[in-house]
């Protein structure tokens, strides 16, 4: 059934459109996530407008190759400037920067790109592998699972928020709250209208998205008087070589780094969390941690290298399979992904890969394909992206927000559109500007619709509250959202004698949805159960000690 | 004293959720066996209520206990050299936003993206040509993609300058 599936995905990408169309979306993907500034998620925000007219398989692998570019193309301004070009590539620069500053930039540049494409195939196999029988565990969700599961998606993300948790739970609810702005999707009545007409229609997500984040950052680009007419990356493309033969055989000397670290990713892509932001930095930790010579790392070996660059990759396709078989995004270029794909009609759910398995698995072909295509451009485009990333602010400036007001007027041809992306602007630059993190409110903006659907259809099959807390999945992720409340407290207070139960008291609790399911789960909480109350049996007798 | 940022916003998102919940009062009840229009919007700011007086409430006492403390502050003229350009864009898109509909989006297009690039860019008057080489370009190739390939109905405006 999935090689059949696969076969017809293959015929279908394989059309010479759709594969041009994949080649077109890797390039722009590279091209932003090479800028200094422009995430994945900007990326795949400008090019969405581009494929309005497209089939939804079509549409779906140019973002394919946008968000597999982007992933990859962070890497080329963190290795030869020390500046990161996407949140994901931060911990590239530890050990890229200092590579490239020693002389060896087509070096640096060659380990990361093709850590970046073998950490990508492996996340696409897992992708292939997991996506169907989570989508089957999806199917046991009701309305309650789902509501239970966005609360926790936002709560991780707020509890995320590097700048305050206080301000990124503001944001995040601020975002539900946007979203039910305009017709209730139930009773079509209309909520915080003002007496607007165009407000009763409510925001289209994409200008409030366009807005918040795009908008929002390029007015940061351009603060500070002469600034804007510098460009945001100043690299001699002409001296830079990239070296594959040898980055090839170095990585393929670390297979363990290689796959442990792409592993690492798939799994924080899968999680409701902080994306390839947490992998990258995560995967670096670990390997140094494994390594034999942890002391040189930071000192442009290419060990750390490939293990950000392969969990980077790895987190786009654990990202979708989450995306893919819950319809529940983790982190901000994820959320804006699934936006992009509702343009195009394609809803991921549980039931998704059933009712559309061509256009699914094609999914799945065009991200593995892109791979390649992010490799043969980086081979032989690496001068071109330099290029365009040398262009001056002021230019990328006005030109990036003219294209934004165009593409956000195409998509339903009113100017309404416009003016709501230019409010959202202001609010997403003030926001930045006071300490408000975006990512939690632009996952509140997409989620919110399908957080008050799924609850809204809860209350109708059942009013009573309870069964949140008597359901064991949807118990599952409530007590999975408490945790991750909790869990700033906890690192912040990492000296504290009570931080040392967290854990195992964690383990106690998660055991309780166990407890009540049907089945040989009851082991699993009996397993939890035990485990954690040896644990706090431990520490108790110890006196529970400070954690180092 | 020296009120903090996060004081005025703590305090204005305190009085707009207040606003906010109270126009839920003025939403018809739940019809048939729905939960109706208002309790999820009012479930978001109950919620969201105590986190705004927490954060007028931090920030405040920390004003109170810096007292007279002294504190760096920007001028205005520093100030607006740092900010100049984000006002001019905003003011620029501003006026885009609103002149699209009657002269069009070719020429309200045109006149944002070159003052914009005269706002932000190099001065005098060499660069001209370049802003106006790049106005030109962009607006062609936009064009291109949204009116020809994708058949968008662009805003024609009503001067007839497209």
């Amino acid at each position: 059934m999935v090689l059949e599936n696969l076969g017809l995905a293959f015929a279908a990408v394989f059309e010479i459109k759709t594969v041009l169309l994949i080649f077109a979306g890797t390039f722009a993907g590279i091209v932003a996530g090479a800028i200094p500034g422009f995430t994945i998620a900007m990326a795949v925000i400008l090019t969405l407008p581009f494929t309005f007219g497209m089939t939804p398989l079509q549409g779906s692998a140019t973002m394919m190759g946008v968000f597999v570019g982007g992933y990859s193309g962070g890497l080329i301004s963190g290795t030869l400037l020390g500046i990161p070009g996407t949140p994901s590539s931060v911990a590239t620069t530890f050990d890229g920067f200092p590579m490239a500053r020693q002389g060896k930039p087509g070096l640096a540049l060659g380990v990361g790109i093709w850590s970046s494409f073998f950490g990508g195939l492996i996340g696409a196999v897992l992708l292939v592998l997991f996506a169907p029988p989570i989508a089957l565990f999806g199917l046991k969700f009701g309305p309650w699972e789902f509501f239970a599961l966005i609360a926790f998606a936002l709560t991780i993300i707020a509890s995320l928020a590097s700048e305050s948790m206080l301000k990124g739970g503001i944001a995040g609810l601020m975002g539900l709250l946007i979203a039910t702005i305009g017709d209730d999707d139930i009773t079509a009545i209309s909520r915080f209208d003002f007496g607007i007409d165009a407000i009763k229609q409510g925001f289209g997500f994409l200008p409030v998205l366009i807005g918040l984040f795009a908008f929002a950052q390029l007015m940061s680009d351009i603060e500070g008087g002469e600034k804007a007419q510098a460009s945001l990356m100043d690299v001699d493309a002409e001296s830079v070589s990239v070296e594959h033969g040898r980055a090839v055989r170095i990585i393929l000397s670390q297979p363990i780094n290689l796959i442990r670290s792409a592993c690492i990713g798939v799994f924080v892509g899968a999680l409701p969390a902080a994306g390839g932001s947490v992998s990258n930095i995560l995967s670096y930790d670990q390997a140094k941690k494994a390594s034999r010579h942890p002391e040189k790392f930071g000192t442009g070996i290419p060990d750390g290298i490939i293990a950000s660059e392969a969990a980077n990759n790895g987190t786009a396709g654990g990202a979708l399979i989450t995306m893919i078989a819950l319809g529940i995004p983790g982190d901000i270029s994820v959320a804006v992904m699934l936006g992009a794909l509702l343009i195009h009609n394609v809803i991921p759910s549980p039931t998704f890969i059933n009712d559309e398995p061509v256009l699914v698995y094609g999914i799945f072909v065009a991200f593995f394909l892109a791979h390649f295509v992010m490799i043969g451009l980086q081979a032989v485009g690496m001068r071109v992206f330099l290029k365009v990333a040398h262009l001056p602010k002021y230019i990328l400036a006005s030109s990036v927000l003219f294209f934004c007001a165009t593409g956000v007027f195409a998509l339903h041809n009113i100017t309404f559109d416009i003016w709501t992306l230019f409010w959202f602007g202001a609010l997403g630059y003030l926001m930045k500007k006071f300490g408000f993190p975006l990512a939690p409110m632009i996952l509140g903006v997409i989620l919110g619709d399908l957080a008050e659907v799924n609850l809204n259809r809860a209350y109708m099959s059942d009013p009573d509250p309870l069964l949140f807390f008597t359901r064991p999945i949807s118990l599952f992720f409530v007590i999975l959202a408490l945790m991750s409340l909790v869990f700033p407290f906890w690192q912040r207070a990492r000296h504290q004698p009570w931080t040392a139960l967290f854990l195992p008291v964690s383990a106690v609790v998660v055991s309780i949805p166990f407890w009540i399911s049907p089945g040989v789960l009851k082991l699993v909480g009996l397993a939890f159960a035990v485990v954690g109350a040896f644990l706090i049996f431990k520490q108790l007798r110890n006196g529970a000690p400070a954690r180092e | 004293m020296h009120v903090r940022a996060d004081t005025v916003i703590g305090a204005l998102l305190v009085v707009f959720i207040a606003t906010l919940f109270a126009m839920t009062f003025d939403l018809p009840p739940a019809p048939y066996e729905t939960m109706g229009p208002a309790l999820f919007p009012r479930i978001l700011l109950v919620a969201l209520f105590p986190m705004c007086l927490a954060l007028f409430v931090k920030s405040a006492v920390r004003d109170f206990r810096e007292g007279q403390a002294k504190r760096e502050i920007a001028s205005f003229a520093e100030w607006f050299d740092n900010y100049r350009n984000v006002l001019a864009i905003y003011l620029l898109f501003f006026m885009f936003a609103w002149a699209l509909p009657w002269a069009g989006y070719l020429a309200s297009g045109f006149f944002f993206l070159m003052l914009a690039q005269l706002a932000l860019g190099p001065k005098g008057w060499v660069k001209v040509p370049q802003f106006l080489a790049v106005t030109i370009g962009i607006l062609a190739l936009l064009y291109f993609i949204f009116r020809v390939v994708l058949l968008v109905l662009l805003p024609e405006g009503e001067i007839g300058l497209m």
